[in-house]
C-alpha cells in the first residue's frame, strides 16, 4: 500500500471511529440528564460543594466523550500522514 | 275711548296672567308658553319630580288628562273629576312634556280624516299648531268642537328615588386576584328593583366591562363576578333600575368606587389644599405583586418625574415634588408605573388649588407686601414719580411655576404699594421697576426678594437731569468677550447709608448704563454665574468703563468613580430566551454620597423597564424581565452624584438553549451558576487565579512541547485563551467596569504591538 492509500485508509478508519462514537452519544444523554436531575444540579443553593463538582464532571461528560473520539480519529489521520 | 282702552288692557293682562301655569312645588318646571295654556301646556322640567295632580278650570263633564313627551308620544293619562285629575307621572329633569285636559274624546271630530276620532290622539296626530284644531276654553271650539280645559296648576312632589350603595369591593380595595365579586345594594319605597348594570373602567376612564345583571342575589341586592382583571387601577359604579306598574327609574350610586389589582397604595401623603406655584410633595407606599418600574407622576394631565425606591421585598416608596401649575381650582393626581409589562396607574385623587394674586393694592387687595416711595437723591426730599414699566415674577415654590405681573402708571404718585392675597407663606418676587419724574432721568431698580406680610419698604432715588451723567459699563471676561446677563448694582452713600441707585442686568452686548452723580464715589457689584464677583468703587467721571470678570470659570475635574464599586447580574454575556431573568445592579460608595442610581433595560428597539433608588450609600436595584424573543438585552446603568450623571452599558446576547443541555456551554453555565452560589469558598478572585494558571500552564506546555518560541505565536495563543475565557465564557473578572471585555482588549493591544514589532524587525 502506497502512502496515498495509507492516508485514505487512515481517514476512512477515523471517520468510522468518529461515527461509531457519535452514535453512542444518544445513549449517554438520557443518563446525563437523569444524573443531573438526581443530583439537583439545577438548584445549586440546595446542594453541597462536592455535589456541585460532580455536576460539573457529569455536565461535561458528553463533550469529553466527543473530544476523546475526535482525538482518536485525528490520531489515525496523523499516523497515516506521518 | 280711554275707558275702552283700559278695559282691553285689563283683559289682555288677565289673559297674560292666566297663561302662566302654577306649580305647587316650587320651580320644578318651566312653562314654555308654547302653546298657550288654552290649548294645553308645554313644560320643561327643571328637576325630576312626580306630577301628582293636574288642576284645570272646571269642565262641563268628566274627561281625561294626557301627558305627551317631547316626541309627542302619549306617555300617561288619567281620568278626571270636575276640576282635576290624579295622574302620578314621574317627570324627568330636562325633558319636555305636553299636558292637556279635556272632556271625553268620544265627541271629538276632526276635519283631518287621518287623525283618530277619539282620544287619546297619538303622535304625530297631536299637532298643537294645526290651525283647524283650535281648542277652546271650557267649550267646544275649532273644527271639531273639542272641549279642552284651561290648566291652572300642576302639582308635583319630590320624585321617588332609588338609593344605590356600592358595597363590595370597598373603596380603595386592593387584591392580587384576577376575579372580583361586586355587590350593590339599593332601596326604594316606590319602585321594585329589577336589574343592575355594573360598569368597570380603567383608571384612565376607558370602559373595561359593562354587564347588566337581571338576577337579584337577594331583595334589593345584586351580585356579579367579573374576571380577567389585569394589573392596574380601576373605577366602578352600578346603575340600578326599578319599576312599578306605571313607572321606571334608573339611578347610579352618587360616587364611584376605586380598587386596585396587583398592587396596593398605602400611606398616601399630600396636602388636599394648596396654592398656585407652591411646591408640593406627593408620597405613597406601594406594595406590588411584581417589580414596578418607569414611575411617573401625573398631575392635571401632565407627567412629572417621580422617584421609586425599593424598601425591600415587594414594598416600594413613591415620591414626587412639583410646583403647582396655574390651571384648575381642582386637579387630579396619580402615580403611573410599569408593572408586569403593563402600564399601571393609581386611582385619581384630587387637590384643591387656590389662586394667588400679587398686584397693586386696591380696595379689595389690602395686604401690602412691598411698598415703593421716591426721593430726590440730592436734596433727599420726598417726590412723586411714575412707573414707566415694571415686571414682577412671583411664586411660592421653587420658581418652576410662576406668575407675572406687568405694571405701569404714568401718573405721578408718592408711593406704590403692591399687595398679595390668598396665601400667608413667604412670596418670592423677582422684579424690575423703571421709574421717572419730569426733570429727572429714568432709573431702573432690580431685585430678587422673599416677601412676607410684614411690608418691605423700598425707597427709590431719582437724580435731576442737571445733576448727573450717563455712565455705561461693559462687562467682559479675560478673553475680552462680552458677558450678558451680568447682575450689576450700584450703591451710593446717602445720609450715611449705603443706598442703591440703580441695578439691572447687562444686555447682549455686555453693557449696562446708569444715571449717576459724578460728584460722589459709588460702589459697584458685578456678578455672573461662573465668574468671580467683581466689586469696585468709582467716582464716575467718565461716560464708560470696562469691567473684566475673571476667576475660575471652570470647576476642577472631579472623579465621580472614586470610591465607587458595583456589580451586575447576571454575570456573563449571554441569557436564555423566553426566560424571566432577574437583572440587578449593586453599587456601593466609600467616598461620595449618591443622589440616585439605577438602570434602564432595553432590547434592540424598546425600553423594557427601569428602576432606581435614592439611597445615598448605594444598594441593589432589581428588575425581572422576560427575555422573550429579543436578540439582545442592554442595561444602561447609572449613578448621579451632586447632579453629575455617570453611566455605562452592559449587553447580554439572548440565545436559545435548545440542544445545548449536554454541551460545553452547560458545563460553563453550571460553573458560573455554582460560582455565584458559592463552591468550596471559591470567589471571583480565586477563579481568576485558576484561569490565569490555566492559561500560563497551557501556554507553557505548548511552548515546551512544540517549540513555540516566537513572541508573536505565544501572544496569539494567550490572546485566544483570554478571548475564550473572557468573551466566550465570561469568567474573567473585569477590573475596568466602564469598558466591557477589557482583559481581551488589553491582551489584543499587546499582541498587535508584538506583531508590529516583529514585522518591523
Amino acid at each position: 500500500m502506497n502512502k496515498r492509500g495509507g492516508l485514505f485508509l487512515g481517514v476512512v478508519i477515523a471517520v468510522v471511529i468518529f461515527i461509531a462514537g457519535v452514535l453512542f452519544i444518544q445513549y449517554m444523554k438520557s443518563d446525563v440528564t437523569s444524573a443531573r436531575v438526581s443530583l439537583s444540579c439545577a438548584t445549586p443553593d440546595n446542594i453541597t460543594d462536592g455535589t456541585k463538582l460532580l455536576c460539573l464532571l457529569i455536565g461535561g461528560a458528553v463533550p469529553y466523550y466527543i473530544i476523546i473520539f475526535i482525538s482518536i480519529a485525528m490520531g489515525f489521520v496523523t499516523r497515516a500522514i506521518t | 275711548m280711554k275707558k275702552l282702552f283700559l278695559i282691553l288692557a285689563f283683559v289682555f293682562l288677565i289673559n297674560f296672567v292666566s297663561a302662566d301655569i302654577e306649580n305647587s312645588h316650587g320651580d320644578a318646571f318651566t312653562d314654555s308658553g308654547n302653546p298657550s295654556s288654552v290649548d294645553g301646556v308645554e313644560i320643561v322640567m327643571n328637576r325630576t319630580v312626580l306630577i301628582t295632580t293636574i288642576q284645570y278650570s272646571s269642565g262641563t263633564v268628566a274627561g281625561w288628562c294626557y301627558i305627551y313627551n317631547s316626541s309627542k308620544d302619549h306617555v300617561k293619562n288619567a281620568t278626571t273629576i270636575v276640576d282635576h285629575c290624579t295622574i302620578n307621572f314621574l317627570a324627568e329633569k330636562g325633558e319636555t312634556y305636553y299636558i292637556m285636559a279635556g272632556n271625553d274624546g268620544a265627541q271629538y271630530t276632526r276635519e283631518d280624516t287621518t287623525a283618530p276620532a277619539t282620544f287619546p290622539y297619538l303622535a304625530p296626530d297631536l299637532n298643537f299648531t294645526d290651525s283647524c284644531f283650535t281648542w277652546g276654553l271650557g267649550g267646544g271650539g275649532g273644527c271639531g268642537g273639542v272641549e279642552i280645559y284651561n290648566i291652572k296648576t300642576i302639582n308635583t312632589t319630590d320624585a321617588p328615588n332609588i338609593t344605590v350603595t356600592l358595597t363590595e369591593p370597598a373603596n380603595d380595595f386592593s387584591t392580587t386576584q384576577t376575579e372580583i365579586s361586586f355587590l350593590v345594594n339599593s332601596s326604594s319605597s316606590y319602585f321594585n328593583i329589577s336589574n343592575a348594570t355594573f360598569n368597570v373602567w380603567y383608571s384612565n376612564g376607558t370602559l373595561f366591562n359593562q354587564t347588566i345583571n337581571t338576577t337579584l342575589s337577594s331583595v334589593n341586592s345584586s351580585r356579579l363576578n367579573i374576571s380577567d382583571f389585569a394589573v392596574g387601577g380601576y373605577i366602578w359604579n352600578a346603575q340600578v333600575c326599578g319599576k312599578n306598574t306605571t313607572d321606571y327609574l334608573c339611578r347610579w350610586a352618587l360616587s364611584n368606587n376605586t380598587f386596585n389589582v396587583g398592587f396596593n397604595l398605602t400611606n398616601i401623603v399630600f396636602n388636599t389644599t394648596t396654592y398656585e406655584t407652591e411646591s408640593e410633595t406627593f408620597q405613597a407606599n406601594l406594595t406590588a405583586s411584581s417589580t414596578p418600574s418607569s414611575l411617573s407622576f401625573l398631575y392635571a394631565g401632565t407627567s412629572y418625574d417621580a422617584t421609586l425606591t425599593s424598601l425591600g421585598g415587594d414594598e416600594y416608596f413613591l415620591t414626587s415634588t412639583i410646583d403647582i401649575p396655574s390651571l384648575n381650582s381642582t386637579n387630579n393626581w396619580s402615580f403611573e408605573w410599569t408593572q408586569g409589562g403593563e402600564t399601571t396607574r393609581s386611582a385619581n385623587r384630587t387637590q384643591s388649588v387656590t389662586n394667588i394674586t400679587f398686584d397693586i393694592c386696591n380696595s379689595t387687595l389690602t395686604d401690602a407686601y412691598l411698598n415703593f416711595t421716591f426721593k430726590d437723591e440730592t436734596s433727599l426730599a420726598s417726590i412723586n414719580a411714575s412707573v414707566t414699566a415694571s415686571t414682577f415674577v412671583y411664586y411660592l415654590g421653587s420658581g418652576l411655576e410662576n406668575k407675572t405681573l406687568s405694571f405701569s402708571n404714568i401718573t405721578n404718585h408718592s408711593s406704590y404699594g403692591f399687595c398679595f392675597r390668598n396665601a400667608t407663606q413667604t412670596l418670592n418676587v423677582n422684579y424690575s421697576i423703571s421709574y421717572t419724574l419730569s426733570g429727572y432721568q429714568q432709573r431702573t431698580f432690580t431685585e430678587d426678594i422673599a416677601l412676607t406680610n410684614s411690608t418691605t419698604n423700598r425707597t427709590l432715588y431719582l437724580l435731576a437731569t442737571g445733576d448727573g451723567l450717563f455712565v455705561t459699563f461693559q462687562v467682559i471676561n479675560t478673553a475680552e468677550q462680552t458677558i450678558s446677563d451680568v447682575y450689576s448694582s450700584v450703591n451710593r452713600s446717602i445720609g450715611g447709608t449705603s443706598t442703591n441707585v440703580g441695578s439691572g442686568y447687562t444686555g447682549a452686548d455686555g453693557s449696562i448704563t446708569f444715571w449717576l452723580n459724578p460728584n460722589f464715589p459709588h460702589d459697584f457689584i458685578f456678578r455672573a454665574a461662573g465668574y468671580d464677583e467683581y466689586t469696585t468703587t468709582i467716582t464716575p467721571t467718565q461716560s464708560s468703563y470696562t469691567i473684566t470678570l475673571g476667576g475660575n470659570t471652570t470647576s476642577p475635574i472631579q472623579d465621580f468613580v472614586k470610591g465607587i464599586t458595583y456589580s451586575i447580574l447576571p454575570s456573563g454575556n449571554y441569557v436564555l430566551n423566553d426566560t424571566t431573568i432577574p437583572f440587578n445592579f449593586t453599587i456601593s460608595t466609600s467616598f461620595w454620597d449618591l443622589d440616585e442610581f439605577g438602570f434602564i433595560l432595553r432590547n434592540s428597539t424598546d425600553e423594557l423597564g427601569r428602576v432606581n433608588s435614592t439611597s445615598g450609600s448605594g444598594g441593589t436595584v432589581n428588575l425581572a424581565v422576560d427575555t422573550g424573543n429579543d436578540t439582545t438585552i442592554r442595561m444602561d446603568y447609572y449613578w448621579i452624584i451632586d447632579g453629575n450623571y455617570s453611566n455605562s452599558t452592559k449587553i447580554w446576547y439572548v440565545i436559545s438553549e435548545e440542544g445545548t443541555g449536554w454541551s460545553l456551554k452547560q458545563l460553563f453555565t453550571d460553573l458560573s451558576t455554582f460560582m455565584t452560589s458559592g463552591m468550596f469558598g471559591l470567589d471571583n478572585f480565586g477563579l481568576a487565579v485558576i484561569t490565569f494558571m490555566f492559561i500560563f500552564i497551557f501556554t507553557g506546555i505548548l511552548s515546551s512541547k512544540y517549540g513555540l518560541n516566537s513572541p508573536s505565536a505565544i501572544s496569539g495563543l494567550i490572546f485566544s485563551l483570554v478571548l475564550f475565557f473572557d468573551v466566550g465564557l465570561g469568567i474573567v473578572p473585569n477590573p475596568i467596569g466602564a469598558v466591557d471585555n477589557f482583559p481581551t482588549i488589553l491582551i489584543g493591544i499587546v499582541m498587535v504591538g508584538i506583531l508590529i514589532k516583529e514585522g518591523l524587525r
